[in-house]
C-alpha cells in the first residue's frame, strides 16, 4: 500500500517538472525571440547615431562653418583694435 | 486423403519459410540499429547537429578615433558588400546585364570575376556599396546574389587630419597614422556564439556563448580639431602662395608634450583614395628628414652659456663677415662686426655661431645636442618616424664642428624640431611627445639648465621683436622664435637655388604655453626666407590658437580699458535701449 502511495506521489511530481519544464522552455524561447528584437533595435540605434555622427560632423566642418559665417552671415574675425580685455 | 495430407504439409512448409524471411529480416534491421547505435553513434550525432547548429561569429566594432574634445575624427558605419554564390548565379546569366548596369560595370567584367571561380560557394562582387546600390540590388533579388553587412571608416575631418588619423583598408584593418599605431586597440576581438538555425537560416535559439566579444576602444587623440583646422587651412595658403612643393606644421602643448596640430602639405581625402600617390599619404613632419638650419643656433648658444664661459653679453669679432675652416668658407649675409651673444640670434649669425662653436668642447657640445633629443624618436608612436642624424663627436671633423653650430651635417624631423624647442620653452626639460589626450605628466629629462633656457627665450623674444622672425609676431602678445633658410643638400652637394623655409616658435615668450614648427619645402614665387615664408604662417595659426585655448593676452594691444570706462559704456548703451 504504502509503496503504492510513493509511486504516485513520485508519479504526480514527475509530471508536474515535466509541466514546468515545458512552461519555462517557452517562456525562454519567447524572451529569447525579445532578446533578439533587442539586439537589431539596438544594431539598429547604433547605425543610426553613426549616421547622425557623421552627418553632424559633416554638417560642422571648420570649411563650411568658415563659410556660412563669412558669406552668408558676413561675420568678421575682429581686429586686434576691436578687441576689448577684461581684467 | 493422402492429398489432404500433402496440402496440410505443404502449408506447414510456407508458413515456416515465410516466418524464417520475416525474422531474418527483423534481426538484421535489429542488429542495425544497435550498429548503428553503438558504434556511428558520435559521427551520426555531428551530421545531425551539423544540419541546424551553427558557430555563428559576432563582429567587433572598431572604436572611434576621437580629438581632445571629442569631436569625431573616425567613424564607423555599417554598409553592404555584394556577393554571389557562383553556381546558382550562372543560372540566371540573361539577368547580368541588368545587375551589371545597377553596379556600373560590364557583363565582361562579371564574367572574369565569375567563371574562373565556380567551384565557390562564396565570391565578392563589389565591396561597399553606397545606399542606394545596395537598396537596387537587395530589390533586384536576384538568384545567388546576396548582400553582407560590413564597415566602413568615414573621416569627417578628411584630408585637414589624414596624415595622423591615416585610414584602414577594405578589410577593416589600419594602414597609416593612428589607424595602424593603435590597431589593436580599436579593433576589439570578435566573439561567437552557437545557435539552432531553421531550414530558411532565420536564429530560433542561442544555444550559448562560446567567447564573448570585446568591442573596440575609442582613441581620444590629443589633437585639437579646430587648431587643426587653422593650421591646415594657413599651411595650404602659404605651400599654394609660395608654389612650394612640399609644408608641415607641428603644434605642440609646452606642458603635457601633446600634439595639438600635425598637418601637411600635399595631403589626400582619406574617404576617398582611388587616385592616391605615395608622396601624397607620407607623414612628413614625422618621416621626413632636413637640415636645420639656423633654427639651431639656440642650442649652439644654450652650449655655449652651459659651458660657463660665456655670458649673452659676451662679444664675439665676426669681422669681414666671413672665415676659413680648413678649405670651406663660413659666410655671413653681411659683415656684422662686434656681436654679442644675443645679437648672434637675433640677427642669425653663422660666423659668430661657428666661432662658439669651435671654442667649445665637441662633447660638450654633442651632448647638449643629444640632450634636446636631435638623433633620437619622440616616442609619439606615429609609425614610420625617422631617427635623424646626429654624427658621434669623436668622429667630428673641424669643418663638421663649425657647420654644425648653424644647422648643418645634421638632420631631424619637424617633430624633433618641435621637441628641442619645447625644452627651451619650458624651462630646460626634454620630455617624449604625445599623440594621445594624457593626463598623467610626463617622464622629462634635463636638458639644460632653467636660468639658460629663460635666456634663450628673451634672446629669441628679440629675434622676434627686432630681427630676423618680426612677420611672426601676434598682435597683443609676446613671441619667441627663430627663422632658418637652408639651402637643400643633393647628390651634388648644396643647390643654390632650392631652399626650406623654417621658423620655430613659442608663445607667450615670457611663460610659452605652445611651441609650433612650420617648415615648408622648396618655395619658388614671393621669397625664400624663413622669415618671409614660414614665419607669417606661425603667426596667422597662433592668432587663433590663443583665442581657441583662451590664452591670455601678454602685451597691450590696442586702446586698453578699464571697468569703470567699460561699465560706464555698458550703462550708456541701455540707457539708449529704453528711449522710445
Amino acid at each position: 500500500m504504502k509503496s503504492v502511495i510513493t509511486i504516485i506521489v513520485a508519479a504526480g511530481l514527475a509530471f508536474a517538472s515535466a509541466v514546468e519544464l515545458v512552461v519555462y522552455r517557452h517562456d525562454s524561447r519567447k524572451l529569447f525571440v525579445e532578446l533578439q528584437d533587442l539586439r537589431e533595435t539596438k544594431q539598429d540605434l547604433d547605425r543610426e547615431w553613426g549616421q547622425l555622427l557623421l552627418e553632424q560632423a559633416t554638417w560642422g566642418t571648420h570649411i563650411r562653418v568658415e563659410k556660412v559665417a563669412s558669406e552668408k552671415l558676413e561675420m568678421i574675425a575682429p581686429v586686434t583694435r576691436q578687441v576689448m580685455e577684461l581684467r | 486423403m493422402s492429398s489432404r495430407s500433402d496440402a496440410r504439409r505443404e502449408l506447414r512448409l510456407r508458413r515456416r519459410i515465410i516466418v524464417t524471411i520475416f525474422v531474418g529480416a527483423a534481426s538484421v534491421l535489429a542488429w542495425r540499429a544497435i550498429d548503428i547505435q553503438l558504434h556511428d553513434r558520435e559521427f551520426l550525432q555531428n551530421h545531425g547537429d551539423a544540419r541546424y547548429l551553427r558557430v555563428e561569429r559576432i563582429d567587433a566594432n572598431r572604436g572611434m578615433i576621437l580629438d581632445r574634445n571629442g569631436e569625431p575624427l573616425a567613424i564607423s558605419a555599417p554598409i553592404h558588400s555584394a556577393w554571389v554564390s557562383p553556381d546558382q548565379f550562372v543560372q540566371v546569366r540573361s539577368q547580368w546585364p541588368v545587375l551589371a548596369e545597377l553596379l556600373g560595370t560590364t557583363v565582361a567584367h562579371l564574367e572574369t570575376q565569375v567563371l574562373p571561380r565556380l567551384d565557390r560557394k562564396f565570391v565578392y562582387l563589389r565591396r561597399h556599396l553606397t545606399p542606394d546600390e545596395s537598396e537596387a540590388v537587395h530589390r533586384l533579388n536576384l538568384r545567388g546574389v546576396g548582400l553582407i553587412e560590413e564597415n566602413r571608416r568615414y573621416y569627417p575631418a578628411a584630408e585637414v587630419a589624414a596624415h595622423v588619423v591615416g585610414f584602414t583598408n577594405v578589410d577593416d584593418q589600419g594602414q597609416e597614422g593612428v589607424e595602424l599605431a593603435f590597431d589593436q586597440a580599436l579593433r576589439g576581438e570578435p566573439g561567437s556564439r552557437r545557435v539552432i538555425k531553421d531550414r530558411l537560416g532565420r536564429i530560433v535559439e542561442d544555444v550559448e556563448r562560446l567567447r564573448a566579444t570585446r568591442p573596440g576602444r575609442d582613441v581620444v587623440l590629443s589633437i585639437d580639431k579646430r587648431i587643426q583646422y587653422a593650421a591646415y587651412r594657413e599651411l595650404k595658403a602659404a605651400v599654394q602662395r609660395h608654389q612650394a612643393r612640399a609644408g608641415s606644421m607641428v603644434v605642440l602643448d609646452v606642458q603635457s608634450g601633446e600634439i595639438l596640430a600635425l598637418v601637411n602639405r600635399p595631403s589626400f581625402n582619406p574617404n576617398n583614395r582611388s587616385d592616391l600617390k605615395g608622396e601624397h599619404y607620407r607623414n612628413r613632419a614625422v618621416t621626413d628628414l632636413f637640415e636645420p638650419g639656423s633654427t639651431i643656433k639656440p642650442f649652439t648658444i644654450a652650449a655655449a652659456l652651459e659651458s660657463g664661459r660665456y655670458l649673452p653679453e659676451s662679444r664675439i669679432d665676426t669681422s669681414p663677415g666671413y672665415f676659413k675652416v680648413g678649405k670651406h668658407l663660413i659666410r655671413d649675409v653681411r659683415n656684422y662686426h662686434q656681436l654679442d651673444i644675443v645679437a648672434i640670434v637675433v640677427k642669425s649669425s653663422n660666423v659668430g655661431a661657428s666661432k662658439l662653436a669651435l671654442s667649445l668642447e665637441p662633447e660638450l657640445l654633442w651632448r647638449l645636442f643629444r640632450a634636446c633629443g636631435f638623433g633620437s624618436l619622440t616616442e609619439a608612436l606615429l609609425p614610420g618616424e625617422a631617427y635623424g642624424r646626429l654624427n658621434e663627436y669623436r668622429n667630428w671633423r673641424e669643418i663638421e664642428h663649425a657647420t654644425l653650430a648653424f644647422g648643418y651635417g645634421m638632420s631631424v624631423t619637424a617633430t624633433q624640431l618641435a621637441r628641442a624647442y619645447m625644452a627651451i620653452a619650458n624651462g630646460g626639460w626634454l620630455q617624449p611627445l604625445s599623440i594621445v589626450r594624457s593626463d598623467v605628466p610626463p617622464q622629462r629629462r634635463r636638458a639644460m639648465h632653467s636660468t639658460t633656457a629663460r635666456e634663450i627665450r628673451k634672446m629669441l623674444e628679440r629675434a622676434v621683436a627686432h630681427g630676423t622672425g618680426h612677420a611672426a609676431a601676434v598682435p597683443g602678445y609676446s613671441v619667441a622664435g627663430k627663422t632658418g633658410t637652408v639651402h637643400k643638400s643633393t647628390v651634388s652637394g648644396y643647390a643654390e637655388d632650392r631652399y626650406l623655409s623654417l621658423f620655430a616658435g613659442m608663445i607667450p615668450a615670457n611663460r610659452p604655453r605652445l611651441v609650433a614648427i612650420v617648415v615648408i619645402d622648396e618655395p619658388k614665387s614671393g621669397g625664400y626666407f624663413g622669415g618671409r615664408v614660414a614665419a607669417p604662417v606661425f603667426a596667422s595659426v597662433m592668432r587663433e590658437a590663443t583665442r581657441i585655448l583662451n590664452i591670455p593676452p601678454d602685451q597691450p594691444a590696442g586702446e586698453p580699458m578699464d571697468e569703470m570706462k567699460l561699465m560706464a559704456r555698458f550703462e550708456s548703451a541701455r540707457i539708449a535701449e529704453r528711449r522710445p
